[in-house]
């Protein structure tokens, strides 16, 4: 306290002005940084003094030097991509048909009606009950994996646009009809842009769900991927192999997750 | 003699797989009970999911293949020992494809679907290499669950399938497939009568030290048992049936396409100059060769002679 | 001017509306003339605006029967543009985009749709604020955006619910100068809510006061105060005399529903 007030004394109150608000700035980002520093410390102290056998826990550096060693083997990149691509795809397709139907499903009580009894059907099951079928439709190619991000993510993202579409306020049809607006133009002009940002933000959930899918379609059936690789690392007794995969899909989400807040800035100027 | 052991209570990781028959049979006649064991049978798919108990110190006991205890070397876990080696087989396991495949050669660009980390694993990867085949690019592996093989073959999703009995007695059955090769091309097996994966029979290494006696005996009642199934192949079938769900003449012709190995051969092989020791070295070394470990473990630090007087 | 054979603008016949049990319009008759201003005054929960959303075609009445420009409604009618207390504004598009609407649903090419709105953006005075979203807009702007995309549709009756009741009171003024000038312009049938009676002398060409529920039309008032209703009108002695009439009225109103609720 002191040592600032002499400082303000000396310096043009501009500078003064804008030192407190460049820490405020910078203040949250360091702290998480010194507590993950401290955590990775402790961490690889605990290892390297034997307190946890490596089997259980490999230390920090142990992951990295995996990780190193598998990148100059160049099957890293390989898992992540293979990964990836399933999600995309599975999600993609998902996606593709949960909004239009959502919104049409969200709109019209008697469509609800139809497909209510299979939705309330679907939603339960995990995706990885949906193995032994999607085997024997798909067979054991890529497909297969997309129909297992497929069914894991299709149901959820149904009831989020759903949900999403009756967080459009009422009104905004009205008016919408009130200006010569027919039921389908009511649907592409108002229902959709006007559930959009729920329906982004439900489908930000379903990416990470669409995450865990993958990862149990690659327990069968797989020579790639992150799953497998956390698999077949669990097959050798190779800790830090099952770790560093885990880690690989948290930044994978991580920046898939960014990617998405990208695109939602680009989709939504009016949020802003 | 019930009054010698340290403890009563210890448990068996197992499974329907035919390495843990002896165990199965010793609880079913009563040949750990008279040694004052109580035996635990706990049922665990795979070899890597006993042998992670077994690390973590859930279960006393484990039958496994020999590939999951050389990872479990490799990944530096000092938690067990290897006793015994409690059986060969060579004509139970192999690759099996469709007709048009005569050759390994014609494996080229073909798919293949085998159990990862697995002994059919390693005899394709031996295989292929003998017939100058690179496994990453030539041909497509695919990883199945023992279990899927049939299916997958039969779907026609697969070309060939590397696995083990009973799938492998199932789809040898089959029209449209016949039988590539056995263990008996592995080149170990050439070199020593080595298989791609033997069974092994591990202990907690904790467990052992602290309860020699108890351990003694466990041996025992499975060399009895073992020598039991070679002496009376019909009672052990019937008695097998209850574990396996096989029809009795499928597991009557199981029983036959295994060797057990006796007490008394035991000592031979698994001593320190014995073949055993020598094979899972050379075994070990093979996995490093083909990056499914990281490096090769002295495997004489694992294995445990003295057990038995 | 239109010949006085022609139907009314708005022609309500008997109109009674029930929810449940519960009555909000009881044998509402009246005609709206071709050009007029008409403002509805009354106690709230007297039914204005069931009465409006009817008209719209937002609502259908239990008894009785509706005409717009002489013809039955059956559904939403376009041809009555309404303006909304909360604007409802579409938040996604921005101002142009919003007045284009109506147009865009007439399947109207994109550069006429342009055109059409800068006129109306013009007219409402929000040159400059073509490309702004509503959340940036205050109140007020965003009641003239609403009032334009109505304008810019081109509908022969407007109906307002009461449109300024959100705004503040310089604001409101502004408008209220604004609407009268557009009136006079554009020369629409408009049939207009509020519960403030200097805003009702000040707009309309006749006054409409709404009985309790069940509403009812309880005065018909010609409002014959001159234009401009500038500071003078207001305080003359006929604005006055209007508006002491109609505060009565209203009043008697407001007693009978707190009694009846009593």
């Amino acid at each position: 306290m002191k040592a600032g007030a002499i400082t303000a004394k000396y310096e043009a109150s501009s500078v003064a002005a804008e030192r407190p608000h460049h820490w405020r700035r910078l203040r949250n980002p360091l702290i998480s940084l010194i507590s993950f520093g401290t955590l990775l410390l402790i961490w690889e102290g605990a290892t390297s003094l034997g307190l946890i056998e490596p089997l259980f826990l490999p230390a920090p550096s142990q992951i990295a030097q995996r990780a190193i060693l598998m990148a100059e083997q160049g099957t890293l990149l390989g898992h992540i991509a293979a990964s990836t691509w399933r999600v995309t795809v599975g999600f993609l397709i998902a996606s593709l048909v949960a909004i239009p139907l959502g919104i049409i499903l969200g709109f019209s009580r008697t469509s609800r009606a139809i497909f209510d009894p299979i939705l309330s059907f679907l939603r339960p099951l995990p995706s990885m009950s949906w193995i032994p079928l999607s085997l024997l439709w798909f067979g054991i190619g890529e497909s297969q994996k997309y129909s297992i991000v497929f069914m894991g993510a299709f149901a959820p993202s149904l009831l989020y646009v759903i949900e999403a579409t009756k967080s459009v306020d009422p009104l905004l049809v009205k008016a919408a009809q009130n200006l010569g607006a027919r039921p389908r133009d009511v649907m592409i002009e108002v229902i959709l842009p006007g559930s959009l940002p729920q329906i982004l933000s439900g489908l930000k959930v379903m990416l990470g769900i669409a995450w865990t899918c993958v990862i149990s379609a690659e327990l069968v059936a797989a020579r790639e991927g992150l799953g497998f690789m956390i698999m077949n690392g669990k097959e050798y007794f190779q800790t830090d192999t099952v770790v560093l995969g885990m880690v690989l899909i948290s930044i994978t989400v991580m920046a898939t997750d960014l990617v998405f807040r990208f695109f939602e800035r680009r989709i939504l100027p009016w949020k802003a | 003699m019930a009054a010698e052991v340290e403890t009563s209570k210890v448990s068996y990781g197992g499974s329907s797989w035919l390495g843990h028959y002896p165990v199965w049979i010793g609880i079913k006649k009563g040949f750990f009970e008279k040694r004052g064991l109580s035996v635990d049978w706990k049922l665990f798919g795979t070899s890597s999911a006993r042998m992670g108990a077994l690390a973590a110190g859930d279960i006393e006991f484990a039958g496994t293949g020999s590939i999951s205890a050389l990872a479990l070397m490799a990944a530096g876990s000092k938690a067990f020992y290897v006793v015994a080696a409690p059986e060969s087989y060579a004509t139970v396991e192999g690759i099996i494809a469709t007709p048009e495949i005569k050759t390994i050669n014609d494996l080229k660009g073909k798919k293949l679907g085998v159990t990862f980390a697995s002994s059919s694993h390693v005899l394709v990867l031996d295989v292929l290499e003998q017939a100058g085949l690179d496994p990453s690019k030539d041909v497509t592996l695919i990883n199945l669950p023992a279990s899927d093989t049939p299916s997958a073959f039969k779907a026609k999703q697969v070309d060939a399938v590397a696995t083990w009995t009973p799938a492998f007695n199932v789809l040898r059955a089959q029209e449209n497939a016949h039988v590539l090769l056995d263990d008996r091309e592995f080149s170990l097996y050439k070199q020593y009568q080595f298989g791609p994966g033997p069974d092994v029979l591990t202990v907690s290494r904790d467990f052992a030290d602290e309860n020699p006696k108890a351990t003694a005996a466990f041996l025992e009642a499975f060399f009895e048992a073992s020598d039991f199934i070679t002496r009376e192949p019909a009672e052990a079938a019937s008695l097998l049936q209850d574990l396996t769900q096989l029809p009795l003449e499928e597991q009557s012709s199981v029983l036959k396409d295994i060797e057990w190995t006796g007490r008394a051969e035991q000592q031979k092989i698994m001593a320190q100059d014995g073949a055993f020791p020598k094979g899972l070295q050379a075994l070990a070394d093979f996995l490093v060769r083909h990056k499914q470990i990281d490096k090769a473990p002295k495997v004489e630090g694992w294995i445990k002679t003295q057990v038995l007087p | 001017m239109e010949s006085l054979t022609s139907a009314p603008a708005i022609e309500l016949s008997h109109v009674s509306k029930h929810y449940g049990s519960m009555q909000a319009l009881k044998d509402v008759s009246l005609a709206v003339q071709e050009g007029e201003f008409v403002v509805i005054v009354g106690a709230s929960g007297c039914g204005k605006s069931t009465m409006l959303n009817m008209i719209a075609g937002f609502d259908r009445p239990t008894n009785g029967r509706i005409h717009v420009q002489g013809r039955e409604n059956t559904g939403v009618n376009p041809e009555c543009g309404m303006v909304f207390q909360q604007y409802a504004l579409f938040p996604w598009m921005t101002v142009e985009d919003n007045i284009a609407f109506g147009l865009k649903m007439k399947r109207m090419s994109k550069a006429e749709r342009r055109s059409r709105a800068q006129e109306y953006i013009d007219m409402v005075g929000l040159r400059g604020f073509e490309k702004s979203y509503p959340k940036a807009l205050s109140g007020g702007m965003r009641q003239r955006v609403a009032i334009a995309r109505v304008l810019a549709n081109n509908p022969k009756v407007m109906l307002f619910d009461e449109p300024f009741a959100a705004l503040d009171a310089m604001t409101r003024q502004v408008l209220q100068e604004q609407l009268v000038r557009i009136y006079e312009q554009q020369r629409k049938t408009i049939l207009f809510i509020t519960h403030s009676i200097d805003e009702a002398l000040l707009l309309s060409s006749r006054i409409i006061v709404m009985s309790a529920r069940p509403g009812q039309v309880v005065q018909d008032i010609n409002n014959d105060l001159p234009h401009p209703r500038n500071a003078d009108v207001q305080l003359s002695e006929r604005y006055l005399e209007l508006k002491r009439h109609i505060w009565h009225a209203v009043q008697a109103e407001v007693v009978r529903s707190i009694e009846a609720a009593a």
